[in-house]
């Protein structure tokens, strides 16, 4: 089976958004916390 | 309010996301969501779950939130109070006490879960089940452990029972520190050390490859390829959609008043929509990249897919105790990963646990005016209690019906009445002017409507489903072994005893806040 180029472009979106999203969040959590 | 007139506070901010965000992390991360991808559309399932997180997700943690920063402004660390204020009506107080009940049946069937974990890893470290090679034998270790079956593994439930007092006493000793000392500084140590620990774990299981060479099929990559080979033909079935908000509810830890009396202690202009939307995003991070890399990837290069599959469909402890452990002793170095992944799970579950001992903690201090100390050993007293009832019959199915109507059904309908009364009955426009004030960035306005319209319609149809598909057959015993019955029953009865007790206590609070501004009216 292995990881289709579907499964893996899902796999890319997902992980990609949600790390994106934290990352972002937390940046701007300890920039605002530094004022 | 409690004995000093003055309510604590959260040390910091990052203190304060992370832990909500450890409240959020918990076991269902790690092992339901995998399982819950693969059963429902694999990469497809992420397009609802992706969409629910925005539309169910997201709005209920802002309301949660902003329903606990109100109610802390009244000195209301718990649902009781915090829905007094925000609905002026006799029966309000009496709504929240649902509040209070969830939190506390989940924490006392939860530490005893809690407590497996840091037994296996320390099992783990020793290798004490090294010997378990076959799923047989290791559910048999599993079992004879809990005190489920009569096994060669454990004569007594001793070992179980000490590793219980353990996590109990760990998990009160926690709450007894306090808010700053004892919960936030737990979440700053418990949640980084869970994600580092998670992040080995699934970087070493993604070199794992093809184990053995032999059977080319067990591979790590057919594991992903499980979870995340798109089947859009199971898009159109309703119950995959259902499944993805169900799987939304849950993981965020949303409908049981913990993140309420958390935000509780937060000033009244502190942020809640940048928090609510770090601590939503890092439980995404946990459950989307951490635990979908772990669990399920690793069964299907050791056991092949169908063999993982039927792990999953035995269910979350069959997929995390007894799978994982097999699999630790086939990989070099083993018994420190498995050590790893057990004390993960149990900072997971311990960062939850004492969230779900707050609210009652925080009503016994705003409510009664007791202080911490006492306010702790009365909940660690009652809990210690009912445990036993959890500990001696869960071979019985006791624990597993406490699950089901306090951790599971019981959460949607907290979930719809919040939701309802914060921006139906308190108002929509109250409730987003109250989220919005002191954010580190606007909410987009598009989640107003979302909050009033999509989420209590998507709560109400998910109460209706979950009522007819699984609450009538489990109210009616359906499948029970007649002789486990009474124990079912006794832990409705318990449940009761609780909910009765907690509704009591409410009446009596508001009485005595009555009579407390009858006696200063005179006084003036």
């Amino acid at each position: 089976m292995g990881l289709t180029t579907a499964g893996l472009i899902f796999l890319i979106l997902a992980w990609g958004s949600v790390s994106t999203l934290t990352v972002y969040c937390f940046i701007k959590v300890i920039k605002s916390e530094k004022k | 309010m409690s004995q000093n007139g003055e309510r604590e506070q959260w040390g910091s901010k990052i203190g304060l996301i992370l832990a909500v965000a450890g409240n959020a992390v918990g076991l269902g991360n790690f092992l339901r969501f995998p399982v819950q991808a693969a059963q429902n559309g694999g990469g497809a399932f992420m397009i609802p779950y992706f969409i629910f997180f925005l539309i169910l997700g997201i709005p209920l943690m802002w309301i949660e939130w902003g329903i606990g920063r109100y109610g802390g402004r009244y000195n209301h660390g718990s649902a009781p109070g915090m829905f007094d204020v925000i609905w002026n009506n006799k029966l309000a107080k009496y709504f929240g006490t649902l509040g209070l009940f969830m939190s506390m049946c989940i924490l006392i069937y939860y530490t005893y879960v809690e407590s497996w974990t840091l037994g296996f890893s320390f099992f783990s470290i020793t290798k004490l089940y090294f010997n378990e090679t076959t799923a047989e034998t290791m559910r048999s270790f599993l079992y004879s452990y809990q005190g489920r079956a009569i096994g060669d593994h454990f004569a007594t439930m001793w070992p179980a029972y000490i590793l219980m007092l353990i996590t109990f006493t760990l998990n009160f000793w926690v709450l007894y520190k306090g808010i700053s000392k004892g919960i936030e500084k737990l979440a700053k140590i418990a949640l980084p050390l869970l994600l580092v620990f998670a992040t080995v774990l699934a970087i070493r299981i993604m070199f794992l490859g093809t184990p053995d060479p032999s059977v080319p099929q067990n591979s790590v990559w057919n594991g992903f390829g499980f979870i995340w080979n798109p089947n859009f033909s199971l898009l159109s079935d309703p119950s995959i959609w259902l499944a993805a908000a169900g799987q939304i509810f849950f993981t965020l830890s949303v409908g049981m008043g913990t993140i309420h009396a958390y935000a509780s202690y937060l000033k009244p202009k502190d942020d809640i929509a940048l928090s609510g939307l770090t601590t939503a995003s890092t439980n995404g991070f946990a459950e989307v990249v951490l635990g979908a890399a772990i669990a399920i990837p690793v069964g299907v290069a050791y056991f092949g897919l169908h063999a993982t599959q039927e792990f999953a469909r035995a269910g979350a402890y069959d997929l995390g105790f007894v799978s994982m452990s097999l699999i630790f002793q086939k990989i070099p170095l083993g018994q420190y990963l498995g050590f790893m992944w057990f004390l993960l799970l149990f900072f997971a579950g311990i960062t939850s646990s004492v969230a779900m001992g707050q609210p009652v903690i925080a009503f016994l201090e705003d409510e009664f005016g007791m202080s911490r100390k006492k306010a702790v050993l009365s909940i660690a007293l009652v809990v210690m209690i009912a445990v036993q009832f959890v500990v001696f019959f869960q071979r019985y199915g006791f624990m597993n019906e406490m699950d089901y109507w306090a951790g599971t059904f019981g959460l949607v309908v907290f979930a719809l009445v919040e939701t309802v009364l914060f921006m139906w009955v308190f108002g929509a426009d109250k409730a987003w002017a109250e989220m919005n004030a002191g954010g580190d960035f606007q909410i987009p306005r598009i989640f107003f409507y979302i909050m009033k319209f999509v989420t209590p319609v998507v709560l109400f149809i998910l109460m209706i489903w979950w009522t007819v598909q699984t609450a009538i057959p489990t109210f009616l015993l359906n499948g029970v072994d007649p002789a486990n019955r009474p124990y079912y029953w006794g832990s409705r009865g318990l449940m009761a005893a609780i909910f009765i007790g907690l509704l009591f206590m409410v009446k009596k609070a508001w009485s005595n806040h009555k009579t407390e501004e009858d006696m200063k009216i005179e006084k003036d």
